[in-house]
């Protein structure tokens, strides 16, 4: 076990000095919060300026009563033969037209121009406010009140966990990101301690030494294990801080966001254990996958034929991401607990949503460490095979 | 010329009828073709000699080295280096064992000293004693102590290859196989390596089986020399003796002479 340690130590050192695999693992780390928060920070940026903003909005035909209520809701009022033309040649944010008993706002409302967007909105809740004035009034006369034309309230309630709803698209990501990072943080290291090992000719004072083969293994496994495991946990941490930080800074602009957009944007909200249960998960992944790019890399002659036998395994991995795109319309079955990379995914998922069974998490746990098992087996086996270690 | 002191009669490496075959698979569905690359090597080298192995690329030169240092296992015949049988006694063999390659292998992120130390901590030694050790290698070779720590990719292929016999060295092995040491280094360095393994030689009595393209090398260095041509020994014996059984006068000459092959260009050319 000591030889083990030390050649693991021997990896993660080579792995630490080289520059091109630090950053293939930390730029994740700085990346995915950045692309988790800048979106919303940017999009309640846009809104906090727009609702500062004093808007303009060009008017025909509409009541001097309703332009009042557009004034104190702090828009610019002017008047225009024809609005439509003035929003499109941006003299106005937002325009309105009354013919004929209709209302009709002009807006170029895209993705781009989120501020028309918050003028629109604006502008509908000023008509609304109005609509309700006027149809009060008229109840009024007919002595009715508001209330009498809501004879029941209708109620749509979300049955997600209030813990998946707190994480909002975290939830969602969590899970991925997970999968996705011990797979990227593990290959690099994978690759180096064996087809680099082959490539540079240093697998061969290293097996002419006197360590018995498994315990090699082991140490590289080892070390894959670490790396696959910092990367995939560095950058949760990642998402968790860049939250808090985010949170905690720019309160304002989040503020600023519609609520909808701010669900999403989620909030840090896993407990302890289920980030216990989650690492523990991820450990047998880790496992799983080092033991199969152990093998592979084992067996390759060089990285181009490594990269080309992983890359497909890789591509295997989206058919969760497809399947949780449908996820609405998929019923997820026990079955898929015991799916290699899926059943991680499905699980860690279930974990996030706090709606896992012991039942299906020890599925996915005896199933992955069985699948680990096995692959290492065929790996210790290329390992201890001179037509596989010196194949050329 | 080179002679052995006699009365060391023990025999360090005995090999006998050695064969090895490489098979590969014509395509994916074609017929398995084996390629021979020994064809039943047989020869001996006693304790505090220096045997040198002479033959082209692709001889089988390297196949042998791998062979005895445990990387690959024979086809056919017996190997008994230092007492110990092959393969059945290699973990124990490995422990009293250097190897030096023709390629200098190392983790080149990493510096001599880690690179020494990694390898030190496989054979089981205290690290302290072994960068003690080390240091006293490189400084006989030639190579400044303040270069240690810097990583080995910006080293020269000489600095390279005298921390390769460092690292070979760090045990103290009785037995060493040297597979091309010199090859691709400059004058200098050669130098620097050839008195190395004469001084190591004379201190240490320490057993060298030398491979080498280098013909004034192997004549500088062995006591015997065996030349060897598509897997087979072809011939054997001190320098003078082969000059003298192939009626040439140098050594080069002789082994074309009598193996009908010509040696590579590169390592005669310096």
């Amino acid at each position: 076990m000591k030889e083990a340690l030390k050649i693991a130590r021997k990896e993660l050192l080579t792995y630490v000095r080289e520059e091109r695999i630090l950053l293939m693992v930390l730029m994740p780390l700085v990346i995915l919060p950045l692309l988790m928060n800048l979106p919303f920070l940017l999009l309640g940026h846009y809104y906090q300026q727009a609702e500062n903003k004093q808007q303009v909005i060009a008017i025909k035909g509409v009541p001097q009563e309703l332009q009042h209520l557009l004034q104190r809701a702090k828009f610019v009022v002017q008047h225009s033969q024809n609005p439509r033309q003035a929003v499109q040649e941006r003299q106005a944010d937002v325009g309105m037209v009354y013919a004929e008993g209709r209302y009709t706002i002009f807006d170029r409302n895209s993705i781009l121009n989120q501020q028309r967007s918050v003028a629109t909105e604006r502008t509908r809740e000023v008509l609304q406010q109005y609509k309700e004035q006027v149809l009060l009034e008229r109840l009024q006369s007919h002595g009715l009140e508001l209330a009498d034309l809501e004879p029941f309230a209708i109620e749509i309630q979300k049955t997600i966990s209030e813990q998946q709803q707190a994480l909002g698209l975290l939830a969602m990501l969590i899970p991925f990101a997970v999968v996705g990072l011990v797979i990227s943080g593990g290959q690099a290291v994978a690759l180096e301690a064996t087809v680099g090992e082959k490539e540079k000719a240093t697998i061969e004072a290293l097996l002419s030494a006197p360590v018995a083969p498994w315990k090699l293994l082991l140490g590289k496994g080892l070390a894959v294990v670490v790396a696959a495991l910092f990367s995939a946990f560095a950058s949760m941490a990642g998402f968790a801080l860049g939250n808090v930080f985010v949170r905690h800074n720019f309160s304002t602009q989040i503020e600023a966001l519609p609520t909808d957009i701010r669900v999403q944007m989620g909030a840090w909200a896993l407990t302890s254990t289920d980030l216990a249960t989650i690492f523990f998960t991820s450990v047998l992944f880790a496992f799983f996958v080092t033991s199969v790019m152990l093998a592979l890399g084992i067996f390759a002659r060089t990285y181009r034929e490594a990269n080309t036998y992983l890359s497909p395994l890789e591509m295997l991995m989206l058919i969760p991401f497809l399947l949780f795109a449908f996820s609405d319309y998929v019923q997820v079955q026990d079955w898929f607990f015991a799916m290699p990379g899926l059943g991680v995914v499905v699980a860690i998922d279930t974990i996030v949503k706090g709606s896992y069974s012991p039942w299906q998490l020890g599925l996915t746990w005896a199933s992955t460490l069985a699948y680990g098992l096995l692959v290492l087996f065929f790996a210790f086996r290329n390992f201890s095979r001179e037509d596989v270690v010196f194949r050329n | 010329m080179l002679t052995l002191n006699t009365t060391q009669t023990q025999l360090a490496i005995e090999v006998s009828n050695l064969k090895k075959v490489f098979r590969k698979r014509d395509g994916l569905r074609g017929p398995i073709k084996e390629e021979w690359a020994l064809k039943g090597v047989s020869f001996y080298v006693q304790e505090g000699e220096t045997y040198g192995l002479l033959g082209p690329n692709g001889s089988g030169k390297s196949t042998l080295i791998r062979i005895l240092s445990t990387l690959l296992t024979a086809d056919g015949g017996t190997v008994r280096m230092l007492g110990y049988q092959l393969p059945e006694d290699e973990t124990r063999l490995r422990r009293k064992m250097g190897r030096v390659s023709v390629d200098a292998a190392f983790y080149k992120k990493l510096s001599p000293r880690e690179n020494l130390l990694y390898a030190a901590q496989l054979y089981g030694l205290e690290p302290r004693q072994a960068e003690k050790r080390a240091m006293q290698i490189l400084e006989q070779l030639g190579l400044e102590s303040r270069r240690f720590s810097d990583p080995i990719e910006e080293m020269s292929r000489g600095m390279q290859q005298k921390i390769s016999i460092a690292r070979a060295l760090l045990i103290n092995p009785p037995l060493l196989l040297l597979d091309e040491p010199t090859t691709g280094l400059d004058p200098k360095s050669r130098r620097d390596v050839q008195a190395f393994l004469e001084d190591l030689r004379a201190r240490e009595g320490t057993t060298i089986l030398l491979t080498t393209h280098d013909m004034a090398e192997a004549e500088r260095l062995a006591h015997r020399i065996g030349f060897l041509a598509h897997g087979r020994l072809v011939a054997e014996g001190t320098a003078e003796e082969l000059k003298r059984r192939a009626g040439t006068p140098d050594l080069e000459e002789a082994f074309i002479a009598l193996t009908g092959e010509e040696l590579d260009e590169e390592a005669d050319s310096l």
